[in-house]
């Protein structure tokens, strides 16, 4: 069942555990604390770009190149809001109470 | 840094170790150790493992509503031979070589000379072997002497030849090999027969009775078909026999046979999807002559471990409603079976009455056949028209006066079963398009389905959950999968070069390749 697929998508695994660890000690360092909307926009942008990922690649392996493109539309450009529109949220949030 | 840091001794790790290994020890004392085969055969499922979304329903109640007073036996099914008289034969017949031939000579993609090549040797093979359908006899005659160890049957002696040496070769039996026959409960029969059946090529399997139900599926008498010429006309009845027979009026399945085996033969998806072609219809051919090797192989097994069969082959039945009644599927539009695995990419579903005991299964429903209410890609994507484009399906048949692809004179009824609420389709209109297009077999609507997709993208398992809950998005869904380009295959690519990139686009996966 191993495949550079498998091998792929584990890699991705551990990058995100490291990225949330070292975001939440950032976090942590800066004294910032998120609100819950917050992060729930954030993931559900991280979730659907990781949807994103994964059918623009598989897409063409289906031999549905239009597909993969119409997915980056369709998916990922909201994935890539929501996860602006998260930071985006934070940042000013900060900004306004310094 | 403190919570980052292992707390852990080594004499505590060495400890937590030993502990471990003796609960490895004592899991693996209590687990239960196989004695003999009869211990083995109890693993397994009676059914398949379907999906969470996939629903039983009740027997002999699938999601296509079926009137059971209203369904007859047909007398026998013919798409388009008995539709025409000898002179449109004559002229359609030679519009289709006419056809191919241009298309060899134009090297057209999907009908290149390697297509056509590819495809009619599958349908010699399957021609060699399809009147094998009833019992084991005809394949016994007519296996050649081959290279076996056997003993020479007058002096004991062994013999490594090709003669015939003892009866332990070809078609074999418990009492040639001096054994009794195999004993199981119907749960260990059923594990035991979906192993043979994937062993044997076969993917999904299903168990039925041979009831008031099924027996309506029967034709009353052996189809009209040239390449079977000596079953021609021939009754096909239920007797009280040991084994089942034929002569020269009629073909006999013992009534001891009451249950039925149903077995899958898929196609493989990738050619299926350059559709209409040669070489979408390469991968059905194939895939008949798969199913010809799975019924010698399969029911060989059968026989071998004591029991009866009688079918497959090319029997005189309407073999999709097996699969729908079994639970291996769901009627769709296009009147195949749509099946939560791989959509309508089911080449033929293998019939076998037996007396091997075994449990029945179920209908299933995942929101296929609702779905195909508001979709309708496949008949958007026919090029004959053959699949009406209506919502609600209906109890009609398709009119007699019904003039698409003209036929001199049209008998539905050769075709269309009375008594279920479909889409009634035009078969006659379906294959006239083969014929005369040259472009054998098409499969337009197989790869226009929205549940023909590959198992790699996950959106596919996405829809096809929603799509089991809830019919409010069926059309959105559809638009969807127009929009984003699925369906027949566009890449130009595929097309032109399939034949010199076998990597790409018919990659060996592992040691089973049918899955």
């Amino acid at each position: 069942m191993w495949s550079l697929y498998t091998l792929i998508w584990m890699l991705i695994g551990i990058a995100l555990g490291v990225g949330f660890t070292v975001l939440i000690n950032r976090l942590g360092q800066k004294g910032i604390s998120l609100r819950l909307y917050e992060w729930i926009i954030g993931i559900a942008g991280l979730i659907l770009f990781l949807f994103t990922i994964q059918n623009f690649y598989t897409a063409f392996q289906e031999f549905y190149s239009q597909a993969a493109y119409m997915f980056l539309l369709v998916t990922g450009l909201p994935a890539i809001i929501l996860m602006l529109v998260s930071w985006q949220l934070v940042t000013r949030r900060i900004k306004a109470q310094s | 840094m403190d919570k980052f840091h292992s707390t852990l001794s080594r004499r505590d790790f060495m400890k937590a170790v030993g502990l471990a290994g003796a609960g490895v020890g004592a899991v693996t004392a209590a687990s239960p150790v196989f004695h003999d085969l009869d211990e083995v055969s109890q693993i397994g499922g009676v059914t398949e493992k379907r999906p969470w979304y996939v629903r039983e329903l009740e027997y002999a109640k699938p999601t296509v509503e079926i009137d059971w007073n209203v369904i007859q036996r047909q007398t026998h099914y013919n798409n388009w031979e008995d539709h025409l008289d000898q002179a449109e034969k004559d002229k359609r017949a030679h519009m289709y070589y006419d056809n191919t031939k241009q298309m060899v000579l134009e090297n057209n993609p999907g009908n290149t000379m390697f297509d056509v090549a590819i495809r009619h040797p599958a349908w010699t093979a399957v021609r060699r072997n399809m009147d094998y359908f009833f019992g084991v006899d005809g394949i016994q005659q007519d296996t050649p002497p081959g290279f076996e160890m056997g003993f020479d049957p007058e002096s004991g002696h062994c013999v490594i030849s090709p003669v015939w040496a003892t009866d332990l070769f070809g078609i074999i039996t418990p009492d040639n090999m001096g054994v009794p026959r195999w004993e199981g409960t119907p749960e260990q029969n059923a594990a035991l027969i979906r192993m043979a059946a994937r062993w044997c090529g076969g993917a999904e399997v299903g168990y039925l009775k041979a009831d008031e139900y099924t027996k309506k599926l029967v034709h009353k008498t052996c189809g009209v078909l040239p390449i079977l010429a000596d079953k021609n006309g021939k009754e096909v009845v239920w007797e009280d026999v040991d084994q089942p027979y034929e002569t020269d009026k009629k073909m006999v399945i013992p009534e001891k046979c009451n249950n039925i085996i149903v077995v899958v033969i898929r196609e493989a998806r990738n050619p299926a999807l350059m559709a209409p072609s040669y070489r979408a219809d390469a991968t059905t051919a194939k895939s008949y002559a798969r199913s010809i090797a799975f019924d010698i192989h399969f029911r060989g097994f059968i026989h071998a471990i004591g029991y009866t069969t009688a079918g497959s082959g090319w029997g005189p039945w309407n073999n999709v409603p097996f699969g729908v009644l079994s639970g291996i599927g769901e009627l769709g539009r296009m009147r195949g079976q749509i099946t939560p695995s791989c959509g309508p990419l089911i080449r033929k579903v293998e019939v076998f009455f037996t007396d091997l005991p075994l449990p029945t299964t179920n209908p299933i429903d995942f929101g296929a056949n609702r779905f195909c209410m508001d979709c309708g890609l496949c008949a958007k994507a026919c090029p004959a028209s053959a699949i009406p484009t209506f919502r609600e399906p209906t109890y009609e048949i398709t009119p007699a006066d019904d003039a698409n692809s003209n036929p001199t004179k049209l008998i539905p009824e050769y075709f269309n079963l009375s008594g279920k609420k479909v889409w009634p389709n035009n078969d006659f209109a379906c294959h006239n398009f083969w014929v005369t297009s040259g472009k054998h077999g098409c499969a337009a609507c197989v790869a226009s389905c929205v549940f023909s997709k590959d198992i790699k993208s996950s959106i596919h398992e996405v829809v096809k959950g929603v799509v089991s809950q809830t019919g409010i998005f069926n059309g959105f869904f559809a638009n969807m999968d127009h929009a984003f380009g699925y369906g027949i295959v566009k890449d130009q690519n595929m097309w032109d070069n399939f034949w010199f990139e076998p990597d790409k686009y018919w990659p060996l996966e592992g040691i089973e390749t049918n899955l």
